[in-house]
């Protein structure tokens, strides 16, 4: 089912061109992976997904219905967005940061705990639960922020959901990188739609059903991981050179830097 | 590392509050130029409450002491709970009313009644002009502000902050050329207004600045959530569901109003709205459903001790209440800056 669509969009939050003839849609269930070099446009695209940014031309719609014609509390029970960066410098203590995540369900303080509790699971953060963010280290606050996105659209099953997350790894170790990505197909089983900013792009290649290569402003691939991470992408895209291996277990595409 | 139940003590700071805040009333109701004791002056409130104004204790309490006490509570709550909404929404624990103009605007705006009106100015009438003068100097000020910020993609912030410093030194560069052309009589109750005072407090006063306060206090709460979200970044807490343009705006507007009302009733009381809802913040954790209230008792309840040493310690003359709110409240902020990081602060 799609639950996002984007049809021939332009975007151009800051006056010139940013986006151009984006063209791409989410599916329930579905993982995927924006990948591509630096300022080619992949927040840019998160924030129009996200209905930050409006389309100046085309349409980008939410279940049939344009982003903002939506009600923005009914958006956010089934939306959530994990930033790139942070800048909470307020002493919250960690329970509290999640809990901001169901603001906008008004569900009853019984089923935040309950969920607050699995999230909390989810994202190994069970034993901070009374530390002050603040003061927490930049992996610890980044699975904090992940467990508050994942609060805002845990329950919900059946109905359609779309979880965005800019960069949701970098400053994991390799252990809660494995936590996450779990975690992540997890939603997905439960027909979450699941998009993901990463340079990663072998964590991208083991998770991703769909896979977004964006440059320049304009969707240069897409398709699954094997059709997108080619190496004649590399050099085009990035301009670097790799070799495509498979991976030994699962036989996803495996980047290997040479 | 620190455990936020341990230090945080969210539970006891209402009642302690809730508790503290009528011993101050009632503290502040008995002492002054002619001490009473806490008997007599319960005697003259019962006598005043019942319209009897035979004896001297109950026009001292009733028409003296009582509204001026009120005004205290209502200009402190004012002060405090705004300075809490204000840092909320700048996602700034150093932010206050004044950083958006109302205060330099208010000053601004009185001076120029003072040096205008001159001697024509004396007496209920000139204090009354003068108070209009600061709230209209007060609004207009930070209209600009909210006006310099604003564009097509909306207000920002940032912006805001740094246009509130740019009006401020405007409107303080404007006052200081019309201290300039004033006379001696003009400087020194342009100096004395600045310093801030409750003691034009009467009832009219006192029922515009109730009317004000409530109004701010049944609103502010309304905005508890959004606040708390707001605080972790503008575009997270769209994602949220909180329609930020709109909160930012009703608060900014809500803010401007009430506090040009603190100010042009007593004057620029500086350090409530910046440090008492630093100080609660501390105490009850970043939650504006716990923080906004408790603000308001707290600033309630320094703003009346505060007065009531302002008229105690050179009786009969009486000390601005700016002074003293300093100097009891920043030993107690210092202390508490000494052991931030036990309240979770870097």
């Amino acid at each position: 089912m799609t639950i996002l669509e984007l049809a021939k969009v332009d975007a151009n939050p800051w006056g010139d061109f940013h986006l151009r003839g984006v063209d791409f849609c989410l599916s329930a269930g579905a993982v995927t992976g924006i990948i591509g070099p630096n300022g080619a446009g992949k927040t840019s695209l998160l924030q129009l997904l996200a209905g930050d940014v409006e389309p100046s031309r085309g349409d980008c719609r939410l279940l049939g219905t344009p982003m903002s014609q939506w009600d923005m509390t009914e958006r956010a029970r089934m939306m959530a967005v994990l930033p790139q960066l942070s800048l909470l410098n307020f002493p919250y203590s960690v329970e509290e940061v999640i809990l901001l995540g169901r603001t906008p369900h008004g569900t009853g303080a019984a089923m935040d705990r309950r969920i607050l509790q699995e999230v909390m699971q989810a994202t190994d953060t069970t034993r901070l639960r009374q530390r002050f963010y603040t003061q927490l280290s930049g992996g610890e606050k980044q699975r904090v922020q992940l467990a508050r996105v994942f609060a805002q659209i845990w329950q919900n099953e059946g109905t359609p959901r779309v979880l965005l997350l800019d960069e949701p790894t970098t400053a994991l170790d390799l252990a809660h990188q494995q936590l996450i990505m779990a975690s992540l197909s997890l939603l997905a089983a439960n027909d979450c739609a699941v998009v993901m900013v990463a340079h990663d792009f072998n964590l991208v290649a083991g998770v991703a059903d769909q896979v977004v290569a964006v440059a320049e402003g304009q969707v240069v691939a897409q398709g699954t991981p094997a059709e997108v991470l080619t190496a004649q992408l590399f050099a085009t895209v990035f301009g670097a050179q790799v070799t495509i291996g498979a991976h030994p277990v699962s036989g996803a595409p495996l980047v290997i830097q040479l | 590392m620190t455990d936020v139940t341990s230090d945080r003590r969210a539970r006891q700071v209402m009642p302690v509050l809730l508790l503290a805040l009528p011993v101050a009333l009632l503290l502040g109701l008995a002492n002054g130029a002619a001490p009473l004791s806490t008997l007599e002056a319960l005697q003259g409130l019962w006598q005043f409450v019942n319209g009897d104004v035979s004896s001297q204790a109950a026009v001292i309490v009733g028409q003296i002491r009582l509204p001026r006490i009120l005004l205290a509570a209502v200009v402190g709550a004012i002060l405090a709970c705004s300075g809490a909404a204000m840092q909320g929404l700048f996602r700034n624990p150093l932010a206050d009313p004044s950083l958006i103009g109302v205060t330099a605007g208010a000053s601004l705006g009185a001076s120029i009644m003072i040096v205008l009106g001159g001697s024509a100015l004396v007496g209920y009438v000139g204090l009354t002009l003068v108070s209009f003068g600061a709230f209209i100097g007060g609004l207009l000020a930070v209209l600009l502000v909210y006006r310099l910020a604003t564009s097509v993609q909306g207000t920002s912030v940032a912006t805001m902050l740094l246009a509130g410093i740019a009006i401020t030194a405007l409107a303080g560069s404007v006052g200081s050329l019309l201290e300039f052309y004033a006379d001696n009589d003009m400087l020194r109750r342009i100096s004395l207004w600045r310093m801030g005072g409750l003691d034009g407090a009467d009832y009219p006063r006192l029922l515009i600045g109730s009317v004000v306060g409530i109004a701010l206090l049944l609103a502010l709460p309304r905005f508890a959530v959004a606040l708390n979200a707001m605080l972790l970044g503008e575009s997270e807490a769209r994602h949220l569901g909180i329609n930020v343009a709109r909160v930012k705006r009703v608060l900014i507007v809500t803010v401007a109003i009430s506090v040009g009302t603190a100010v042009a009733l007593a004057g620029t009381i500086a350090f409530v709205g910046l440090i008492v809802p630093h100080i609660v913040r501390m105490l009850t954790g970043p939650d504006h459903r716990r923080l906004l209230p408790a603000s308001a008792l707290a600033g309630a309840l320094l703003l009346v001790v505060a007065d009531t040493f302002s008229r105690l310690v050179l009786a009969p003359t009486e000390l601005p209440v700016g002074i003293v709110t300093a100097l009891i409240g920043v030993p107690f902020f210092i202390s508490l800056l000494r052991r931030r990081h036990q309240y979770g602060m870097l």
